[in-house]
């Protein structure tokens, strides 16, 4: 299990000072997958690049196994950094092989897991083909491979499915199921949220450096108190559309046509106060909520920092 | 379908990082079509040098024809005067007045001497009736003497006591070739040692610019990627210097040019040193320097100050290799920025004593040390910094 503890990182320089991680925590159990989300600049990046030691944080324990990572742990680990970069001349499958050699493996191992890796993401025909030569989009496919190759213990993947169409969204993710049901523990960055939702069965969310929800996504769904709700009634709704749309706090109204109405509630206590409105206005015919989309709530604390950032 | 490899033995081994890198940094460099092309391009310009300049200074023998009687020992006074002149004279002999006046139009002979007392030629020409004159007249005279009644042993007695003796102030035959050879050893190590200094910064300016840097030091330590760049471009340069140095023994060879001595083993054996102390001592402020660049126009600043020492070393060895046995060269050949192309220069011209060799290899060894303990830990300080220029005082006392 890869741990992160109380980690912080604050940069000092000529013309800036900025506290990029701010006592964070989280883990990664093997065989499990991690979605790492937060705004641009919380802080995920600098977290994962600590991870293999390119960033000196002020404070904190990584360990693998409990014991505190060093590039003989980390060379078992894949890395794809959010700085894209191969050898722009080198033909794709020596250069797959040639960082899986880094990491220690053998020639013979690496070059076979280098074609094998490349065939499964669908460049079969292109692997004596230098880099350059390729589409950006199997650049990215390259460098998913080179981060693939030596197989590793612990995935560490930032922002893996930017840049990538469809079908290599897709097969990507498939790769990486098939990995985590092998038992290679998996932590990636993303702002595609609904793919996270899909995909993780762990998320971590932060914002300025700091853990705002962490948990499986049922949970961090279930934490949040807000619920999106349906409502038909039997009668024309206008004067329920009236009613919410003077009163309550934490009660908004969202949309509504004369039958349904799509109401958002700020914490799940008002539900009853809203059905109870419901029942004054006649027959209620449906009255249906679900739990915040991990979006929704993303967007809830993006817009709490803003007005933190305000007061 | 994935398969997985066996997991490695965890640990990292130094050599065998080292080693990577080396061999990616040759592959990627000396396997490209450029840069074979430009090494043999040079060898063979090397070597072409030496055969035109042979084929420009040969000359043919001179051809002079005689006709009739001539005065005993005509000939062997020719081939000692054409000697002197560095020239070689064939003798031809005609029967007939038509034939010898038909060869001189044709060309196929220059002069034509009959009776040993008249000169055919085409028209008066000075330069080859330097050279006829003197052998007749001295031929004629000893004939003349003989016929007064002296012995042959007398009149050679005469003769030798005529001639002047030769005192020489710069005996070696060779010195214009040695000062030729000085300017050549310097010119290549220059080259070689610049071509290699700018290969190793084009590789650290690919990797810090297109970012592979973050992905090569998540999988092994800075240092690691360093050792094995200088160590993969530092063959390269030597395969350069052996192609170089080998292509000019073989054009001297081929062609027995004067500059043969010069080309000693010594002159080779410490150039290939030089080389590399230079390549060491340059390259590793090169890697350096670069390294504070996140992109290659940010690093006229700090590449710069080397580059200026670069250059006013390579001028300095030109003074050196013109004047090789002054005092000022002397101390110049000692500094150890500059030792590495002044004092083989020297060694060219005969000038450099042995201790002063081993003597400024180990100053320049102890600098190029230094240098390279300095530039390791600003390249490992700075490479990973993607993001902006630093100085060089900034990366050194940044943390590691």
């Amino acid at each position: 299990m890869l741990q992160v503890s109380n980690l912080s990182k604050r940069y000092v320089g000529a013309d800036v000072d900025v506290l990029a991680v701010d006592g964070l925590s989280l883990s990664v159990p093997r065989g499990r997958i991690v979605g790492f989300v937060g705004p641009n600049g919380a802080g995920k990046s600098t977290t994962m690049r600590s991870v293999f030691g390119l960033v000196d944080p002020d404070e904190g324990t990584i360990t693998w196994d409990g014991t505190p990572v060093t590039p003989a742990i980390t060379s078992r680990f894949g890395y794809m950094p959010e700085q894209r970069g191969l050898y722009p001349k080198m033909k794709i499958a020596e250069q797959v092989s040639c960082f899986a050699q880094l990491k220690m493996a053998t020639k013979s191992d690496a070059d076979r897991d280098a074609r094998e890796i490349l065939t499964s993401l669908g460049l079969e025909d292109r692997l004596n083909d230098p880099l350059e030569k390729l589409s950006h989009g199997n650049q990215q496919r390259v460098q998913l491979a080179v981060s693939l190759a030596n197989a590793p213990e612990m995935l560490i993947l930032d922002e893996p499915f930017n840049g990538l169409d469809p079908v290599a969204v897709k097969t990507l993710q498939e790769v990486l199921t098939r990995r985590v049901r092998a038992g290679t523990g998996v932590l990636f960055s993303s702002h595609q949220l609904d793919l996270v939702e899909r995909l993780c069965d762990e998320v971590v969310m932060i914002s300025k450096g700091r853990v705002r929800a962490a948990g499986t996504v049922h949970e961090v769904r279930a934490a949040s108190g807000r619920r999106v709700v349906e409502i038909a009634v039997d009668k024309p709704l206008t004067p329920l559309a009236d009613a919410l749309g003077s009163t309550t706090d934490g009660i908004t109204l969202v949309s509504h046509t004369t039958a349904t109405a799509t109401v958002e509630v700020y914490t799940k206590e008002l539900l009853p106060e809203l059905l109870q409105m419901a029942l004054a206005a006649g027959d209620v015919t449906r009255f249906s909520y679900d739990m915040p989309s991990l979006t929704n709530i993303f967007e809830d604390l993006v817009s709490s920092e803003a007005e933190e950032a305000l007061l | 379908m994935t398969s997985f490899s066996t997991p490695t033995a965890p640990g990292m081994r130094p050599g065998r990082a080292i080693a990577l890198v080396t061999r990616r940094e040759l592959k990627a460099r000396v396997f490209t079509k450029g840069f074979l092309i430009s090494l043999l391009v040079t060898g063979g310009l090397i070597i072409g040098i030496f055969v035109l300049g042979s084929v420009l200074s040969s000359n043919d023998p001179l051809q002079v024809g005689v006709l009739g009687q001539q005065p005993e020992g005509v000939e062997q006074n020719l081939a000692s005067l054409a000697e002197i002149r560095d020239d070689e004279v064939e003798v031809i002999r005609f029967d007939t007045r038509a034939e010898a006046e038909a060869a001189i139009v044709s060309g196929e002979v220059s002069a034509v001497v009959v009776e040993g007392s008249e000169v055919i030629m085409d028209r008066t020409d000075n330069d080859i009736l330097g050279l006829i004159s003197p052998a007749w007249q001295q031929a004629n005279l000893v004939d003349g003497l003989v016929t007064q009644g002296l012995s042959e042993s007398q009149v050679g007695e005469a003769l030798s006591g005529g001639s002047l003796r030769v005192t020489e102030l710069d005996p070696d035959p060779e010195s214009d070739a040695r000062i030729a050879v000085a300017f050549a050893t310097v010119i290549l190590l220059f080259i070689s040692v610049q071509v290699a200094g700018s290969y190793i910064m084009m590789g650290v300016f690919e990797e810090k610019g297109s970012k592979i840097v973050e992905l090569v030091l998540a999988s092994i330590p800075a240092r690691y990627l360093l050792a094995g760049k200088v160590l993969g471009v530092g063959v390269l340069g030597l395969v350069q210097v052996a192609v170089l140095a080998g292509s000019a023994l073989i054009g001297a060879s081929l062609t027995g040019s004067s500059a043969l001595p010069a080309l000693s083993p010594a002159l080779i054996g410490t150039g290939i040193v030089w080389f590399l102390l230079g390549y060491l001592l340059y390259g590793s402020v090169f890697a350096a320097g670069a390294s504070l660049a996140p992109r290659q126009e940010d690093a006229q600043s700090t590449l710069g100050p080397i580059t200026v020492i670069l250059m006013l070393s390579y001028f300095a060895s030109i003074f050196v290799a013109t004047d090789p046995g002054s005092t000022a060269s002397r101390i110049i050949s000692w500094i150890p920025f500059a030792s590495p192309f002044t004092m083989p220069g020297r060694t060219a011209t005969g000038d450099a004593l042995w201790w002063e060799v081993v003597g400024s290899m180990l100053v320049t060894g102890i600098a190029a040390g230094t240098v390279l303990i300095i530039a390791e830990r600003v390249y490992v300080r700075s490479i990973i910094h993607t993001d902006r220029k630093l100085g060089w005082r900034e990366a050194w006392s940044l943390k590691s």
